[in-house]
């Protein structure tokens, strides 16, 4: 079994005490890892530090087993993609969506000057979104809209590692089933290796096969999704399951 | 759209509809100065000195007889073009600093901050007085004042714009992207930056146009024979009560072009919001 | 035996200035001690309608409405807790005020009515102590100093705008069970906004579901869950993603 991304020993904050602990993860090539946790166990700082946005004190972020430095080329960037939680601060509002696309697709050589439009016009139908998306700008578009354009645009680079950092928490309840559904088929087409972080225990059941749980900076339980659920190994992991509201059907 | 946001909108769009269609006119005149100028400003007509306004000179004389639409219109040409000239570089820099500091913040907001709070200091008609003196009257002194000074307004606006812009998540994607910071700041800060900078430059344009006119008053600024508005108010003024138009009508000329200006920036800022 | 209607409100419209009509046409009443769910995605209208009942609708909105319910005794809580309260004064002195204005005792009686206050929703004692800030307490503190402020004002209905969206989920539990508990013991009815339909099962007797600014469908929850009506229900229901009942 490959790992495309293994933590180990990571210790990273932003002050004088650290956020994340001692953090070791591995996430294996085509499997989706949920990552759940409560506010401040801190969730956000590790796809930071996953993605090279903020360095880590101690330990170390290898890709297929190779260590990733400070700087990353730009071949490691390609890599390793985002998809944030804010839909209205995921795009830069002065440009149109087409340049945005395009951009990324050319600066890594995922289109050439010849196919780029194409591949874009291909892309957004993928995503289900109207057909003049390229030409218009961000805030004409749903926050749904916006997170699915996002998601274009970090798969257009075709990475090897997808982090989702909460993409459907701001979002209704209806619009976020079908980002899902989305992503499950994008994951089934394109053999994406992910991780899925968030607060969320419902979603992560629907899309996940591993559970990764937070608290206060480490990671205390981390294994199959379906076992996870059926007998959680920690006594907050059992905590975090009993409290999701039932619907009781 | 709703029928109060189209009266909104049309509103809006007036004023800056209105600004353009002042500063075109004034600027195409000039521009045409040499066409449509029947009189050369600098050729004086003794026989025809002090003339009201009407008939073959539409601004009427001046105490030279030299006439004072084509003087009006010579001196736009000057004053328009020292005030647009003087801004580039202030506003190139002004905007680049800003950018960087409200970018990278720490060490390089503090260095530019620390510029920006020496240069602050400087009260600006005296350095224009210093300056002329060691330089001697002319543009030149306004141009060298204004490149120290001028940047601050634009690297605050471009700062102001950049700084919150340096959390948000679409900036961290272009960082995921690979672009280089210089990248990232030229392609896609600054078109965020430019729409805040342009509205600025436009009420800076029309205090800056107030500052030439008036060295040009003072008699530091745009040098006689070169017509100026500035220069050409001093010389009616003691012509105030017999001919009022010596003074009032080049008076007149530069609040209409700040009010162009003004109507320009409000529209701007109204239509980008 | 009926309970009485503590609140009703009949064909209630509310406009915004561009004259669009936000909420259609609204119709419920709701009786002591009743629980109902008002659910909706955003843009439905059921924070409007929320703030209409309470009379703090934000500018530019006009209502209008065939019948109401004249100044009913409401209480609300909203969904940012630590927005919610003033960030520099203490928050014991903020419970205080709240206690001396509505219900018109001196300083000393209202200090001691405040601490039963904590003592009810298991806030820490060492509040009235010290000057603890806002920003100071979690997300799941400030909000339950925000439901005793609420409760001080003796509400007939409590008003519950989304008070949970923005907490954890274990935090969130123990704030639906701090509700329903208090419900239990001091009586009020609660309206309780939300877009998660299985939060709004949890704690809700009955449910409204709200569309593009219309009730859409209405009844108790079981019903409304085993057999909804209306396909827009079905696709709420659906889109709520079930997580294994714990065996054992």
């Amino acid at each position: 079994m490959d790992a495309v991304l293994t933590l180990r020993g990571i210790r990273a904050g932003y002050g004088a005490e650290p956020v994340l602990k001692d953090v070791d993860l591995t996430v294996p090539a085509g499997g989706i890892v949920g990552l759940v946790g409560e506010s401040g166990s801190g969730k956000s700082t590790l796809a930071r530090v996953v993605t090279g946005l903020l360095q880590p004190e101690a330990g170390e972020v290898l890709l297929h087993g190779r260590p990733l430095g400070p700087r990353r080329d730009r071949e490691t960037c390609r890599k390793i993609q985002m998809v944030f939680q804010n839909p209205e601060g995921s795009l830069n509002p002065r440009h149109r969506i087409g340049r945005t696309l395009s951009e990324a697709m050319l600066f890594h050589g995922t289109a050439t000057r010849d196919n780029v439009r194409a591949k874009c016009r291909a892309l957004i139908e993928r995503m289900a979104l109207p057909a003049d998306t390229l030409d218009r700008f961000p805030k004409s578009f749903s926050g749904g809209q916006k997170q699915r354009i996002a998601l274009a645009r970090a798969l257009s680079v075709e990475p090897e590692l997808l982090v989702a950092d909460e993409p459907t928490s701001a979002l209704d309840v209806a619009v976020q089933l079908k980002m899902l559904e989305l992503i499950r088929s994008l994951r089934a087409e394109r053999n994406l290796t992910m991780l899925f972080i968030s607060h969320d225990l419902g979603v992560i059941r629907y899309l996940c096969d591993e559970v990764a749980v937070m608290q206060a900076g480490r990671i205390v339980e981390h294994g199959e999704a379906a076992r996870f659920f059926e007998r959680p190994a920690t006594a907050y992991g059992q905590t975090l399951l009993d409290s999701v509201p039932r619907i009781g059907l | 759209m709703k029928r109060k946001d189209r009266s909104r909108t049309r509103g809006r769009r007036l004023t800056l509809c209105v600004g353009l269609a002042m500063m075109g006119v004034l600027v195409l005149l000039a521009l045409l100065a040499p066409v449509v100028c029947r009189y050369d400003p600098l050729a004086q007509d003794l026989y025809a000195f002090l003339q009201p306004p009407g008939g073959d000179h539409p601004f009427g004389t001046d105490q030279l007889g030299r006439d004072m639409f084509s003087r009006v219109l010579y001196a736009a040409r000057v004053d328009l073009s020292v005030m647009a000239l003087a801004e580039i570089i202030p506003f190139a820099t002004g905007v680049f600093l800003g950018m960087l500091s409200g970018y990278f913040g720490g060490r390089t907001e503090w260095l530019v901050t620390l510029a920006a709070d020496t240069f602050i200091a400087f009260p600006y008609y005296l350095l224009v007085i210093v300056v002329a003196f060691v330089t001697g009257a002319g543009v030149q002194g306004i141009f060298i004042t204004f490149m120290l000074v001028g940047w601050l307004v634009y690297a605050r606006v471009a700062r102001g714009v950049a700084a919150p812009l340096r959390a948000s998540e679409w900036v961290a994607s272009a960082k995921l992207m690979g672009y280089s910071d210089l990248r990232i700041i030229a392609t896609q800060i600054f078109p965020n930056v430019l729409p805040q900078a342009v509205v600025v430059l436009m009420t800076d344009m029309a205090g800056l146009l107030a500052v030439i006119v008036t060295l040009g008053y003072l008699g530091i600024g745009v040098a006689p024979p070169t017509p100026d508005w500035g220069t050409m108010i001093a010389e009616g003024q003691g012509f105030m009560t017999s001919a009022w138009w010596l003074s009032v009508i080049p008076g007149l000329t530069v609040v209409y072009a700040g009010i162009a200006l003004s109507c320009i920036g409000d529209g701007l800022a109204d239509l980008w919001r | 035996m009926e309970r009485e209607v503590v609140l009703a409100v009949r064909g209630l419209n509310l406009y915004n200035r561009d004259g669009e009509r936000l909420v259609k046409d609204l119709s419920f009443s709701l009786r002591a001690g009743e629980t109902l769910g008002l659910v909706g995605e955003s843009g439905s209208g059921k924070t409007l309608t929320l703030r209409s009942l309470i009379g703090l609708l934000p500018e530019g909105i006009r209502e209008t409405h065939e019948a109401r319910t004249d100044n009913p005794n409401c209480a609300m809580i909203f969904q940012n807790p630590q927005s919610a309260l003033d960030p520099l004064c203490p928050v014991f002195r903020q419970l205080c005020e709240v206690i001396a204005a509505r219900q018109g005792v001196g300083r000393a009686e209202a200090r001691a009515r405040a601490l039963r206050l904590l003592r009810r929703l298991s806030l820490p004692e060492s509040l009235a102590r010290e000057d603890r800030l806002p920003g100071s307490l979690s997300g799941g503190q400030c909000q339950r100093l925000l439901i005793a402020m609420a409760l001080s004002c003796e509400p007939e209905v409590l008003l519950c705008d989304e008070p949970t969206t923005a907490l954890d989920v274990t935090v969130q539990k123990k704030t639906l069970d701090l509700i329903r508990a208090l419900q239990a013991e001091l009586g009020f009815a609660v309206i309780f906004v939300t877009h998660n339909l299985a939060v709004a099962a949890q704690l809700c007797q009955s449910l409204a579901v709200m569309r593009q600014g219309r009730i859409i469908e209405r009844g108790p929850t079981e019903q409304i869950l085993t057999s909804p009506r209306e396909p827009y229900t079905e696709t709420l229901i659906g889109a709520v993603l079930p997580v294994p009942e714990r065996r054992g």
